[in-house]
């Protein structure tokens, strides 16, 4: 016990907490204008001050001036050159903690930088990556999160960012189109959970003529679009003979509020397969209720 | 698939250490070489993009960066591009082909503008981050380039007097589709008469005996809720062709105190037997000057409390009283002849009106056959007015100068005549525009036939 009391440091927290607040008073003073310099260091792991300028910059709209002076004084005080440097290097942390900066502060030119890093082999490099092209948007992010997709498959993280990415009609225009059949599936629940309702013909399409997968995704997608266009085809789907195709429907007419249960939703119950017997379930619990 | 240049051996990512090495992309993807939009589509897409308005402004090679950044987008005709509140982040330019501009404003929903080659819209979702104020509709097959946010704040994010008046723009032009959508259904929101502007730009073209067989058709429809009001100055004779005699006019209400003006007016309607009320303007030429646009605006706020259609058969001049009655109308019906003059006057009166706001779904082109063969044929027409005809009424003989002798209304005496079967068209129209929009709402459901595609 003697030995540890000397590195246990009793006023650490209050002495970071301190460090925190005057960072994030100094992040005020260059949003409201009053300096040009902005201090960020990557490198610095007991405050992480990257985190609290990713923080800061979070509720604040691209557009608006303190976002922009935020974002002036990075440049004029070089810390985009070091988050761009940051991204290539050493550290796991310093390439993650680069990235969620540049997804932050909507750093456009860093995206040839960020698109590596969604294979790295260190999940929150990966992630940050991800969220950060998320964030940024646009169809540079979209494309490099799509190439990504097709490359090291359909995870979550990089459908979820891809969802928030694509600009209007992108999605769309990728399931019209008869390229990239692949990333059908992970477009499709982008597009769902994306919610436009511009998606909805692209996915009745997926849903009667696509893959197992898309044909899936598609009718999960539809059921989180809402849509009541999509209910026949839907419908339809309830009597298919591969029973992801039946579960994935009974799911989307539970969550679709204009479907009226039909015959077809009650025989599920009785289906061959459990699970779908449980989907079925829920979907007219949940109707029920509205 | 996009203007924006990707990742391969021309631009090879940087070496991490740690990770793996960036390839170049093969198979689906494009190549990096082709990644470029080729040369004459980066001069269409520039060219696009400097017939919009504000955007022409941009130096050269601001267009050329965002010719190369932006995307080219199929829509089949009937697809929808963007639906109304829904958030939105793209700037669509209009290549080729029309798309239709709707604002749902439960119970209607409202065209408010038909945009062309080298229109834009999209511009307040995408600059001010509102909600879409409209569902854009392909009305036919449509090449559009789409701008996202990222991209034009990417270029032109430093110009700020740009994005200033982009953002004035934006505003106006949301302003204006709300100003028109309001205008097209406050009517309906009050609940009082709808008023139905009969204007023929050439006389002769048959307006007047258009509009007295239209408030017949609807008579029958609505006996006692339809008006006829005549102002088709300086001759008005839309009594005389029912066969009734006016003893009054609006025009003697001019002089009339304002405690006894409705009642003057209600008294001086007359009744025809068939159904059909007239409110004459005037009753000799020299009276039509007496008729100013705020006795016209103060005689239809009456009528409109009192009848579910108000019919107003308008001259050929646009004149104030014209505009005053175009204002309050929720529809307008204009009626030409297949002759040059008549075609060509009611190609500019078709101008006019959208010009002065009249939504394209509230506007009617008749095209009224007053010989058995027609010198213009309908195509041709239809070409000059850059529009459809709505309606084309075939030529019915001497029929309308007979019944005009005998005193009697065709739509309520002759039902094969050519004459009732293009009022009871135009009835139809008005009724599903204005009559059964009271009780359903149009909703814009995502159309089943959506086409769309991306090209570089």
């Amino acid at each position: 016990m003697l030995k540890r009391a000397p590195g246990v440091r009793p006023l650490e927290p209050a002495r970071l907490a301190i460090r925190r607040a005057l960072v994030r008073r100094h992040l005020r003073i260059v949003a409201a204008g009053k300096s040009e310099v902005l201090k960020v260091e990557l490198t610095d792991g007991e405050v992480d001050s990257s985190a609290l300028l990713v923080e800061f910059a979070a509720p604040l709209d691209p557009a608006s001036e303190p976002f922009q002076r935020v974002a002036h004084a990075m440049r004029r005080s070089g810390v985009a050159d070091a988050v761009i440097d940051g991204l290539a290097s050493h550290e796991p942390t310093i390439r993650a903690r680069s990235a969620r900066i540049a997804g932050a502060m909507r750093m456009e030119e860093v995206v040839p930088w960020l698109t590596p890093l969604l294979r790295s082999t260190v999940p929150a490099v990966r992630g940050s990556a991800a969220r950060a092209l998320g964030r940024i948007g646009g169809v540079r992010c979209a494309d490099a999160l799509l190439i990504a997709i097709q490359r090291i498959g359909q995870r979550p993280s990089l459908i979820v960012a891809l969802a928030r990415a694509a600009p209007d009609l992108y999605l769309e225009a990728i399931l019209g189109g008869s390229e990239l059949r692949a990333v059908y599936p992970a477009v499709a629940m982008a597009a769902g959970l994306r919610g436009r309702r511009t998606a909805t013909a692209a996915l009745i399409l997926q849903l009667r003529g696509g893959s197992r997968r898309s044909r899936t995704a598609s009718g999960r997608a539809l059921g989180w679009l809402g849509a009541p266009a999509g209910i026949p085809e839907l419908t339809l789907a309830l009597k298919h003979p591969d029973w992801r195709d039946r579960m994935a429907a009974a799911k989307a007419l539970g969550a679709i509020r204009a479907y009226r249960p039909g015959t077809e939703l009650w025989a599920c119950l009785t289906d061959r397969n459990p699970r779908v017997q449980r989907s079925a379930r829920d979907a007219l619990r949940k109707l029920s209720r509205r | 698939m996009t203007g924006s240049r990707v990742l391969g051996t021309d631009n090879p990512a940087p070496a991490l250490n740690g990770e793996r090495q960036a390839r170049s992309f093969t198979g689906t993807r494009q190549p990096a070489h082709n990644s470029w939009p080729p040369n004459h589509s980066m001069l269409l897409r520039a060219d696009v993009l400097e017939r919009a308005p504000v955007f022409f402004t941009l130096p050269d090679s601001a267009i050329r960066k965002l010719a190369r950044r932006v995307r080219q987008v199929m829509i089949a005709a009937g697809g929808a591009i963007v639906y109304q509140g829904e958030p939105g982040d793209t700037i669509f330019f209009i290549e080729s082909g029309r798309c239709r501009v709707i604002i749902e404003r439960p119970p209607s929903a409202v065209t408010v503008a038909v945009l062309g080659r080298g229109d834009f819209f999209g511009e307040a979702a995408c600059v001010l981050g509102r909600d879409q104020q409209a569902s854009v509709i392909a009305q036919t097959e449509c090449r559009l380039i789409a701008l996202d946010r990222q991209s034009l704040t990417s270029v032109v994010g430093r110009d700020a007097g740009f994005l200033d008046e982009l953002r004035r723009l934006a505003h106006q032009r949301y302003r204006i589709f709300a100003d028109t959508a309001v205008k097209a259904t406050w009517g309906m929101a009050l609940d009082e008469a709808t008023v139905v502007g009969i204007y023929s730009p050439k006389g002769g073209s048959g307006g007047t005996c258009l509009a007295l067989n239209l408030v017949g058709c609807l008579s029958r429809r609505h006996p006692g809720q339809v008006v006829l009001l005549d102002l088709d100055f300086p001759y008005s004779h839309a009594a005389l062709l029912a066969g009734l005699v006016p003893t009054s006019c609006l025009a003697r209400m001019a002089g009339s105190p304002a405690e006894t003006f409705e009642e003057s007016v209600l008294s001086t309607i007359l009744y025809h037997s068939g159904g059909p009320m007239i409110l004459p303007g005037a009753l000799r030429p020299e009276e039509s000057d007496e008729v100013t646009p705020e006795l016209v605006t103060q005689a239809i706020t009456i009528l409109r409390k009192t009848f579910r259609y108000v019919v107003v058969d308008l001259g050929i001049a646009i004149d104030d009283s014209t505009l005053a009655v175009l204002d309050l109308s929720q529809h307008v019906i204009v009626v030409a002849a297949p002759e040059l003059s008549a075609v060509k006057s009611a190609a500019d009166a078709v101008d006019i009106l959208k010009k002065l706001g009249t939504p394209d779904d509230r506007l009617t082109v008749v095209l009224n056959n007053r010989s058995a063969k027609p010198a213009v044929m309908k195509a041709a027409v239809e070409r000059s007015l850059k529009r459809g005809v709505d309606i084309e009424v075939g030529f019915d003989g001497a029929k309308p100068d007979e019944a005009a002798v005998n005193g009697t209304i065709l739509s309520l005496t002759d039902p094969r005549s050519e004459i009732t079967r293009g009022a009871q068209a135009l009835a139809d129209i008005v009724e599903a525009k204005h009559g059964n929009s009271r009780r359903r709402s149009l909703q814009i459901d995502a159309p089943a036939s959506v086409a769309v595609e991306s090209s570089c």
